[in-house]
């Protein structure tokens, strides 16, 4: 039998895990926003990830989920049953488009998911707290994979959100920031500028608001 | 006289009436010669105005008693601090007894009382517009009517101080849910603080702090001053280790009860970890225990009250419990808080404007003395003829001796 997380006082990144798709795609991430979290932060933070099968009330104990693929999103019926009782119980999930394209399978398969469990995605503001609850930015930082021109060669200029009265209760990103941040963390110390920065606000953001 | 003297006169049957009749009879009585004997059986409680009323005829001079069954119980009605608004009604009756609460619109609820009388929360939305007015506590053939002072002016929002966490998170959820203002202080890195906070920890900005863990630690001694001054404190987990909250809290935390559950587990309150309460202090109260060990305490300090709750994961209870858990989770958390927050009341002399009695037998027994078991009779309304017959024969003795002393000056 699967126990649950014995240290429940400390944060632990958890990455949903959904029956179709490449839910694990950017195995380095966890690691990364974990690394900086302990480093930037003073939250009592798991050092280990943890998988949360969205099938299973498993998904209930972890109230942030990260959540991405490059692969269409079919939820079944039960992985929709908890993640609608995972968001009205309060969690945050933070979904992340690892192909960069609107066009992309992933993006137009896991949006037409999250309305049907959560309803319609909408921009988020620039001047929302998330960007401000932490490390300060104007806005969603930019990725390497935007800037090149890859997936879409969109920059978008927001993230988007379905809200929960002034909280944020599913943010979606079209950035591919699960590749910007799918790297081992030793090797942020060849970087002038940690890029996973505003990982830690989504942290703090799900932590604190 | 002097035959009223040696032949007592009949005794005089005082003018009676029941419950039932003495409404039509206070009128009467009001016309009857000042000094006439008044008798009241009650076996229901008398309205406050004919209370009054009796009160006003024994003052003008009227001998006024009573006898009868009138239950002993008593109701109070007090407004907890509670943004939605509730009344915690408190109900002394005799152990055993069933008592039906009703309002002007019909039963509330129906309660048996324990040696210690029962209490139970009603949602103010929950009474008539006007019940806190008509609300009464039937048991029996008496009735009893709760009369509290006005809800209170205003409910000042909490504050949340703790680590940035899971527990931070949804206790804020729990109680802005539950309609408190919340102003959460929540540390995130060393020195770095996010939320929001009042200017200054006084009972005019704040009515409760909630201290998850030793962040407290970082109000200084503010947090004291305003506990003695009348504001409320929770100390949840181990933040009663915190320096600033040691001498404040019930008792010292234990060492921490993990929680050991398994997935399939239905996680409620009674599966989660905890730190028990322990070297519970001399005048702290136990308000709960689990097993062996102290989960709730609590304590006045000043005008404050702190409670000492052993519970710091009671976010697993609202995210991965059973059906329902995320209301029972708020609902815990705004007990918790409306048990201790700081409360002004609008008034301290409110008159009430209640009509029935909020405890019948000792209040007629306070205006009207004891009550009298047999029927009251009297001999008349001149002084008893036999303390005449004894003063006329002082007087002739006085006389007598004068007369026979005279010679000897």
């Amino acid at each position: 039998m699967t126990r649950a997380p014995a240290a429940m006082s400390e944060f632990v990144f958890a990455t949903a895990q959904y029956g179709s798709g490449d839910w694990d795609s950017a195995p380095l991430l966890p690691a990364n926003i974990i690394d900086s979290v302990a480093r930037y932060t003073s939250i009592a933070v798991a050092p280990t990830g943890a998988t949360a099968p969205l099938a299973t009330p498993l998904a209930l104990h972890f109230p942030l989920l990260y959540l991405t693929g490059h692969l269409p999103v079919r939820f079944s019926d039960n992985e929709r049953r908890n993640l609608s009782e995972f968001l009205r119980r309060g969690g945050l999930l933070f979904v992340d488009d690892h192909n960069h394209d609107v066009d992309g399978v992933f993006h137009k398969s896991a949006t037409e998911e999250l309305t049907r469990v959560a309803g319609p995605l909408h921009d988020l503001p620039n001047d929302h707290p998330l960007y401000r609850c932490f490390f300060k930015f104007d806005g969603p930082p930019t990725t390497s994979q935007e800037l090149n021109g890859w997936g879409d060669n969109l920059v978008h200029k927001h993230l988007q959100a379905v809200m929960a009265g002034d909280r944020i209760s599913v943010l979606y990103s079209s950035k591919d920031y699960s590749s910007e941040w799918d790297y081992h963390p030793e090797s942020k110390r060849f970087q002038s500028v940690d890029n996973t920065r505003f990982g830690v606000n989504i942290v703090v953001y799900a932590l604190t608001a | 006289m002097f035959g009223a003297a040696i032949l007592p006169a009949a005794p005089v049957t005082a003018r009676r009436a029941s419950d039932t009749e003495l409404q039509a009879a206070l009128p009467r009585w009001t016309m009857a010669q000042r000094g006439d004997p008044l008798a009241v059986t009650l076996d229901r409680a008398p309205s406050r105005a004919q209370l009054a009323w009796l009160v006003a005829l024994r003052q003008a001079g009227h001998q006024v008693h009573w006898s009868g069954t009138l239950p002993s119980i008593a109701i109070t009605a007090e407004p907890m601090a509670n943004p939605r608004g509730s009344e915690l009604l408190a109900l002394a009756t005799p152990s055993g007894s069933t008592a039906m609460l009703r309002d002007a619109v019909g039963t509330i609820d129906s309660l048996t009382t324990g040696a210690n009388g029962a209490q139970v929360i009603v949602p103010r939305d929950a009474l008539a517009e006007n019940g806190r007015d008509s609300l009464r506590a039937i048991i029996g053939g008496g009735n009893a009517m709760g009369a509290s002072e006005p809800p209170p002016a205003t409910v000042r929002p909490l504050l949340v101080v703790g680590a940035a966490g899971w527990e931070a998170k949804f206790t804020v959820a729990a109680l802005e849910e539950s309609g408190w203002r919340v102003y959460a202080r929540l540390m995130v890195a060393p020195g770095v603080f996010v939320g929001g906070a009042p200017a200054s920890l006084d009972t005019g900005t704040v009515a409760a702090v909630i201290a998850l863990d030793t962040t407290v630690a970082s109000l200084g001694s503010a947090i004291s001053h305003f506990v003695r001054g009348g504001g409320g404190l929770v100390l949840a987990g181990n933040a009663a280790n915190a320096g600033n909250v040691a001498e404040l809290a019930p008792g010292r935390p234990g060492t921490r009860v993990p929680a050991v559950t398994l997935v399939s587990d239905t996680l409620g309150l009674a599966s989660a970890g905890w730190v028990p309460v322990d070297a519970l202090k001399p005048d702290a109260e136990i308000v709960q225990r689990r097993g062996p060990g102290i989960a709730i305490a609590a304590r006045r300090v000043g005008a404050g009250r702190v409670l000492q709750v052993g519970y710091d994961e009671t976010w697993r209870w609202r995210m991965a419990g059973g059906p329902g858990s995320a209301a029972q989770h708020r609902a815990w958390w705004a007990g918790i808080v409306s048990a201790i927050a700081y409360a002004p009341s609008a008034s301290d002399s409110a008159p009430t404007a209640s009509q029935f009695l909020a405890a019948p037998r000792a209040e007629v027994t306070q205006a009207l003395g004891e009550p009298r078991a047999s029927p009251l009779t009297m001999r008349g309304r001149w002084p008893d003829p036999r303390w005449l017959l004894a003063a006329i024969f002082l007087l002739l003795l006085v006389e007598w001796s004068s007369r026979r002393t005279r010679g000897l000056r």
